[in-house]
């Protein structure tokens, strides 16, 4: 009775319009209060998250990405993933999603590596013929790698939350990555051998191709270097996000030479107010977990979670729905923030791995958040591509689709994310 | 009044974005010592974490003014004018309620560590409250902010960010 209260409360406000952070902290507190419990415990949460070492990784990541990107390296990275594939059947839809992924090494969030990839890659495809509702979908899933794809910022939360190492959940999420890219990839290729003309690009010369690639070069070693010293162990996620950090520094402004005061000032001024409501979120979020915990909601829920579903399949099939639902009006951090907590405990009794789960649990958000008819990150994609968003709903289908098939495969094939973080 | 306030908050908010900055480059430069002269600094990990309370909690107002915090347009970008305001002076209730609650019992805790004496018993040993009053700092200059904004959604001045909820809002998660 009272996990419905909390819950239609929460919903209530979060309707009006206040902002989550505020939402969920105001709610926490009210909670505290009218409990009887001390409201002390509301600055002392305020405090405790942000007194936290591993959470300096979100700035920093923000701050890498932020800085990269006003330095113009979208651009150059498509461009040279274009002059090596861009010949192919479905060339510019393959250096889309291989772009993509590649960003996904230097950006922790869907958002971004949508929006920065789109708005090279959309005009070129148009100009080419590709059907627009196809590029929308193509964009829409290809932003999903960029928390698949380690840094992650959702990943970094979850990992938060549950007391998880992130370095574990970085890890796992490569090989679903990867898979999600030869999927798409597959697609692209499927899709122009046998669906509606458009205009092949030319081979590129080789001249073309060194003298794109040279300029790419330096930001896919920073990747490599990032995502390379995460699975040696030389950096913790927040060593690895200042390594990420200073490289980014260094590259626009010494190498590339795009870097000016201005941009960088942007760049400082953006990662500020991205990581602020972020983290005030998570702090609001912070207390009212410690609120519902007190009331034991959690508890509740675990135990009759096991009470009602005895495998683990059934229990993620449930996830998965309640998610889809979720995703119609909240975004991913909500969504993370109000399910983890109130799912962790039931982790264990169903003998479910948290780092397995951790990513099955972010493809789902994504799923979430681009299924028609209502979900978030079509919002986006719709606003990058100026697109109306029935056409965005419609090319998504295919990749929504594969998406769930990889978290089919993950389910019966764990070792596809947990192989490189504990096997290799 | 309301611009110095608004002024107050952009300087807060500028100065914790360099904040961050800043805390880039105390953690590039442990890694740098741990590494190349394998001597771990002892100051820069807890350093990074005092710059990240004080820069979260005062960059807090402009954010809001702004209207940059993330929240649910589904259904208040459907209301007509009237009803619209009613729901943004409520949900600036909310914010203004949550900081004077959060700087009222923040305080006490700074005030009480002040007057304990209380040091963080880490490698710094610094006094407790020079962190623990960022967050009365903080909130009150939210509330101040929240105040300001309520005030005027009452005039029926136009409150920068508040009037739908663009993709942009959700930028970066």
């Amino acid at each position: 009775m009272t996990v419905i209260f909390v819950l239609s409360l929460l919903l209530l406000l979060l309707f009006i319009g206040v902002p989550i952070a505020f939402a969920l902290g105001g709610l926490g507190l009210g909670m505290l209060i009218f409990g009887g419990f001390s409201p002390l415990m509301a600055p002392q949460g305020l405090y405790s998250l942000a007194d936290n070492f591993v959470l300096l990784a979100v700035p920093l990541f923000l701050l890498m990405s932020n800085i990269l990107l006003k330095g113009g390296v979208g651009r150059d990275l498509f461009a040279a993933v274009q002059s090596w594939v861009g010949h192919w059947p479905g060339g510019l839809a393959v250096a889309t999603i291989f772009s993509c992924g590649i960003f996904a090494a230097i950006s922790g969030s869907s958002v971004a590596t949508a929006a920065t990839i789109g708005t090279v890659a959309i005009p070129e495809m148009e100009k080419r013929g590709y059907a627009r509702r196809f590029i929308l979908g193509l964009l829409a899933a290809g932003g999903t790698l960029g928390i698949l794809i380690p840094p992650s910022i959702p990943m970094i939360v979850y990992g938060v939350i549950a007391e998880e190492s992130i370095g574990a959940l970085f890890l796992a999420g490569i090989g679903p990555g990867l898979l999600l890219i030869a999927l798409f990839v597959g697609y692209s290729v499927l899709y122009a051998w046998l669906g509606p003309d458009y205009t092949p690009m030319p081979r590129a010369g080789w001249d073309e191709r060194r003298r794109a690639s040279i300029r790419a070069l330096p930001t896919l070693g920073l990747a490599v270097l990032i995502v390379g010293g995460l699975y040696a162990g030389a950096f913790t996620p927040t060593e690895a996000a200042a390594v990420g950090f200073g490289g980014a520094l260094i590259l626009t402004s010494l190498v590339l030479r795009t870097m000016t005061r201005e941009k960088l000032h942007a760049a400082v001024m953006d990662s500020m107010k991205t990581t602020v409501t972020i983290l005030l979120i998570l702090a609001g979020a912070k207390i009212f977990g410690k609120a519902i915990t007190l009331y034991r909601i959690p508890q509740d829920i675990s135990a009759a979670i096991v009470a009602t579903f005895d495998t683990a399949g059934l229990f993620l099939l449930a996830v998965a729905a309640v998610l889809l639902v979720m995703g119609l009006v909240l975004e991913a951090l909500s969504m993370l923030l109000i399910m983890v907590p109130v799912l962790y405990p039931s982790l264990a009794a169903l003998g479910i791995d948290p780092i397995w789960f951790g990513v099955l649990f972010v493809i789902l958000i994504e799923c979430a958040l681009i299924t028609p008819p209502v979900g978030l990150n079509l919002y986006v994609v719709q606003a990058v591509g100026k697109a109306r968003i029935g056409e965005v709903a419609a090319g998504v289908w295919p990749f929504i689709l594969m998406m769930l098939g990889t978290v089919l495969a993950i389910y019966f094939l764990p070792a596809i994310a947990m192989y490189i973080p504990f096997k290799l | 009044m309301f611009r110095l306030i608004d002024r107050i908050g952009d300087f807060l908010a500028m100065l914790a974005a360099w904040m961050f900055f800043a805390i880039g480059g105390m953690i590039l430069w442990e890694v740098f010592f741990r590494y190349v002269f394998t001597s771990p600094t002892i100051w820069a990990e807890e350093l990074a974490r005092f710059f990240q309370i004080w820069a979260l909690y005062i960059a807090a107002a402009s954010v809001l003014r702004q209207g940059s915090m993330i929240r649910i347009g589904l259904l208040i970008d459907r209301l007509g004018p009237r009803a619209r305001a009613a729901a943004e002076i409520f949900s600036l209730a909310v914010v203004a309620a949550f900081s004077a609650v959060a700087c009222w019992y923040g305080g006490w805790i700074a005030l009480d560590s002040f007057e304990a004496g209380r040091m963080t018993g880490t490698m710094l040993n610094v006094p407790h409250w020079m962190t623990e009053i960022a967050i009365p700092l903080g909130f009150a200059i939210l509330l101040l902010q929240a105040l300001t904004q309520i005030v005027r959604a009452i005039r029926g001045e136009p409150i920068p960010g508040m009037n739908s909820h663009e993709p942009a809002i959700t930028d970066e998660i």
